[in-house]
């Protein structure tokens, strides 16, 4: 079979060579900022569990083909990442700020983590953010009075962390702003009148989400 | 008597109708029912079956008939310069056999999938009338024209993808009725007007793109759209900005601001002010020097399962979990190209999880993962889906549904005491469907998939005994890892085609051999290599074994005895003559499979036959010495290590 197959496995590989050629341009090329912010947040966080396998700098090369995504815990629209879900994968480090590059992100999940440091205040040029979920983790700092830029925040969540400072009173700015929790961190002075007391049909935020932050006080 | 087998997929009510109409030509099978009588023979066969009180189904078969009557008014309203709607065969008695729509266990249509298959002309209101479709994939065409309003009746779709098309006129109110609607994609046509208020109501929704059209007015801002970004509505000529909210931190804090808080955060304003100025001009300027892009703009959850070619990633840990770390009580089976192991997932839906054997190149990840995605595209009632993959440095898997009645070849020869032998019906069920989804792999996927191993372990039943071809696509993944290198043969002996085995190249009519062979381990139970049977004195080869017997016309030797006589005759020999049409050893006078499948539908055999028997009769004057197709088989098949022939999966 051998000795036969000489002029046919000639053929059959030029057959190939051009399916994989065809198949290789399939693929859609990726977005650098993307590359960029998830790159950083892979350096910036550490993964003792080895749960993200395939957080690697090939993949970050291409995390998306159209609306299928290669990578754990991503999710692609159009070939942009629109939203990074790592939950409860028992994650350290810190949150980089050059997340901010993943400019199409609509929401952002890294709850349940062990993760420290600050909330970066680059988040701010996350301008299609809808959904932030920070929670039970043990970030510190304040929360940056800046994530107001975020004018589409739907949901901020910080609840368990080792929050300092006081809650800006800013975010009572955010008119799309359903659902804010806060509970069980060290924050201080008074709770805003700007989300617990909104005007008019905005959503008011229950006293529950302010729980647990012993200098916290004010109306709710 | 092949013709007018009536597709049948549901459970209960359809598939017993489709047995009954069977029966029906069965038992006046002398009469040939042209295939476009069929239409008139259903209506026909409506009445019939309401005066015989089969009432539970009433319901269910009118129902298929105005199916296929929206979606071939759809058809009649398109070009279709590809020829991808050549199997929407307005004759056929619903449209779930046709390529790119998917049916429920109900025969009701649930998809039309026809992204990117560069249609031109208009939709029709029709569509309206499905009452089941979940996903209208018309992206990526030429389609004109208006929405029609009558979409807003599709109380169960999902998913509405129509961009990039030149559909113009407004996008309907009507659509505000779309209750269960999570994805909504109009962008790069040229619709006009308003953005109707109504989708707001529609608090499923999302995923919402309406960029690049020539939209005018307010950006609703209320209900499901608080979550829409303005990446949802570029490049329109709607009011901008936003109205309302939300508005971006003031540069300065307000003067009433100030007053009301002022006793509590007088102190910080005036430090917030500069705080803010500065991180906002830098916004301002950063957003100017950022091109527009057009993106899709996503709001949070949305099932990364639902959209047409997505395939699910699984981590392994997910699939070591579900499948007991790969327990050996687990395997189902052992193939060439690994083990198939039975698992359960976290949402408790069963799977086959197939472990691929290693042996890999590094880097070849992007290939596999183009690779995979290619089979992922091939989606056909009568080919193994793939639900998702893993891919890790050391593991390549592949999950697919479980198939509940395993493989034909299991079911005709380990089938356990307690099930009965899959009776003549559902062995021509099977052939037919086989053959379409053989047909689709190789005329409706873009590159073309050849199978290189058809045969009846690698056909699956799914709970209906409808078949479902797997394994596709796996010859070419696997060969990824060694394209510098003799490419070697895959497939099984007895099957292989006699060019595939010497040259080692494969085509669509490879396939068709295997195909024929497969045919013949249907009809006689047998295996294509026994050799149990050299000790009988029979040929070794399958082939040679049937010819040998249809020549002496002893049918009744041939035939699975666990039919017990129960088949028609007629029935039988024309499905064998397929088989030797399909086996004949020049490749090129081999039918290709879609022909197969108009054959076995009742359309062109007997000419097919007459003109093969002609060329037999002269060939074998002209052979009578040398007998080519014994030795070859047996010669060539020796050289090639068991490894490299895939057994059973």
């Amino acid at each position: 079979m051998k000795g036969g197959g000489g002029g046919g496995g000639l053929v059959w590989r030029a057959l190939l060579a051009s399916v994989l050629t065809c198949a290789a341009l399939r693929t859609t090329s990726s977005d650098p900022s993307d590359e960029a912010c998830l790159t950083h947040l892979s350096e910036s966080i550490q993964d003792p569990t080895r749960s993200l396998q395939n957080w690697t700098k090939a993949t970050f090369a291409n995390p998306c083909n159209g609306f299928t995504s290669y990578l754990r815990g991503a999710t692609c629209n159009n070939g942009r990442i629109y939203k990074l879900s790592l939950t409860n994968l028992s994650l350290r480090g810190s949150i980089s700020p050059y997340l901010a590059n993943c400019t199409n992100l609509q929401a952002l999940d890294l709850s349940s983590n062990a993760l420290t440091g600050p909330i970066p205040t680059d988040l701010q040029y996350l301008v299609n953010l809808a959904v932030l979920n920070l929670s039970s983790n043990r970030l510190n700092g304040p929360i940056p009075p800046q994530l107001t830029m975020c004018a589409y925040l739907n949901v901020i969540d910080l609840h368990d962390n080792l929050l300092t400072g006081q809650i800006p009173q800013q975010l009572g700015l955010l008119l799309r702003l359903s659902a804010f929790d806060v509970s069980n961190n060290r924050l201080s002075g008074p709770i805003p009148a700007t989300l617990t007391n909104r005007s008019g049909n905005l959503p008011k935020i229950n006293a529950s989400s302010f729980e647990g932050n012993k200098d916290l006080f004010g109306s709710p | 008597m092949l013709s007018g087998i009536p597709a049948r997929n549901g459970n209960g009510g359809a598939a017993d109708l489709g047995d009954l109409a069977f029966f029906l030509f069965v038992l006046d099978s002398r009469i040939w029912l042209p295939t476009k009588c069929l239409c008139e023979f259903r209506s026909l066969f409506v009445t019939v079956l309401v005066k015989i009180a089969f009432c539970a189904d009433e319901l269910n078969f009118p129902s298929e008939a105005v199916l296929g009557d929206a979606l071939n008014a759809l058809k009649s309203n398109l070009a279709d310069p590809n020829n991808v709607l050549q199997s929407w065969d307005a004759t056929l008695v619903n449209p779930c056999t046709w390529f790119h729509v998917s049916c429920n266990s109900e025969n009701s249509v649930t998809r039309v999938d026809l992204g990117n298959a560069n249609l031109t002309g208009t939709l029709v209101s029709q569509l309206g009338q499905l009452p089941n479709l979940q996903y209208l994939e018309l992206y990526s065409n030429n389609i004109s024209g208006k929405i029609p309003e009558e979409l807003g009746n599709l109380a169960n779709l999902v998913s509405l993808d129509l961009y990039t098309n030149n559909l113009s006129g407004p996008i309907p109110t009507t659509l505000g009725n779309l209750g269960k609607l999570r994805f909504l994609r109009l962008n790069n046509n040229s619709l006009s007007g308003t953005i109707p208020m109504t989708l707001t109501n529609v608090t499923s929704l999302q995923v919402l793109d309406l960029s690049n059209n020539v939209l005018t007015g307010d950006i609703p801002i209320n209900g499901s759209f608080t979550m829409f970004t303005p990446i949802s509505f570029s490049n329109n000529k709607l009011n901008n900005p936003p109205p309302s909210p939300p508005p971006p931190i003031p540069s300065t804090p307000s003067p009433s601001a100030g007053t009301t808080t002022g006793a509590i955060a007088g102190g910080v304003a005036a430090a917030a002010a500069l705080f803010f100025a500065i991180p906002a001009i830098a916004l301002a300027m950063w957003r100017r020097k950022k091109p527009q892009d057009h993106f899709f703009d996503v709001p949070a959850e949305e099932d990364p399962e639902v959209h047409l070619g997505q395939l699910k990633r699984f981590s392994l840990r997910e699939l070591q979990v579900a499948t007991d770390n790969f327990a050996n009580k687990n395997i189902l089976g052992r193939g060439g190209f690994g083990k198939v192991y039975r698992g359960r997932l976290a949402d408790g839906s069963l799977v086959a999880v197939k472990r691929l054997k290693e042996e890999r190149t590094q880097g070849g990840e992007l290939q596999f993962q183009t690779e995979v995605e290619m089979i992922s595209m091939a989606v056909h009632r009568n080919l193994l889906r793939l639900r998702g993959f893993c891919m890790t440095p050391t593991e390549r898997v592949l999950v697919y549904p479980y198939m509940a009645n395993g493989s034909v070849a299991s079911c005709l020869r380990d089938r356990p005491e307690s099930r009965p032998p899959l009776d003549w019906q559902i062995r021509k069920r099977i052939s037919l469907g086989s053959a379409r989804g053989l047909a689709y792999l190789h005329d409706h996927c873009d590159p073309k998939i050849i199978h290189r191993d058809v045969k009846a372990a690698n056909i699956l039943l799914d709970e209906e005994f409808e078949a479902v071809v797997g394994d596709f696509g796996l010859a070419k993944l696997m060969d990824y890892k060694d394209t510098h290198v003799t490419t070697a043969v895959r497939g099984t002996i007895g099957h292989i085609a006699p060019e595939y085995l010497s040259t080692g190249k494969s085509s669509e009519k490879t396939d068709v051999f295997g195909y024929g062979v497969m045919l013949l381990e249907l009809i006689t139970g047998q295996r294509a290599f026994d050799l149990a049977r050299l000790a009988n004195d029979d040929d070794v080869m399958l082939l040679d074994w049937v010819k040998g017997l249809l020549k002496d016309r002893r049918l009744e030797t041939l035939v699975d005895s666990d039919l017990q006589g129960n088949y028609v005759d007629d029935e039988v020999e024309q499905l064998i003559q397929v088989a030797l049409l399909c086996t004949q050893s020049t490749a090129s006078e081999r039918p290709k499979m879609s022909e197969v499948v108009r054959m076995l539908e009742g359309d062109g055999l007997a000419e097919r036959w007459e003109e093969w028997q002609k060329e037999e009769m002269f060939r074998q004057d002209l052979n009578h010495t040398r007998h080519p197709n014994t030795h070859w088989i047996v010669d060539s098949t020796s050289h090639i290590s068991p490894d490299e022939l895939s057994g059973p999966r």
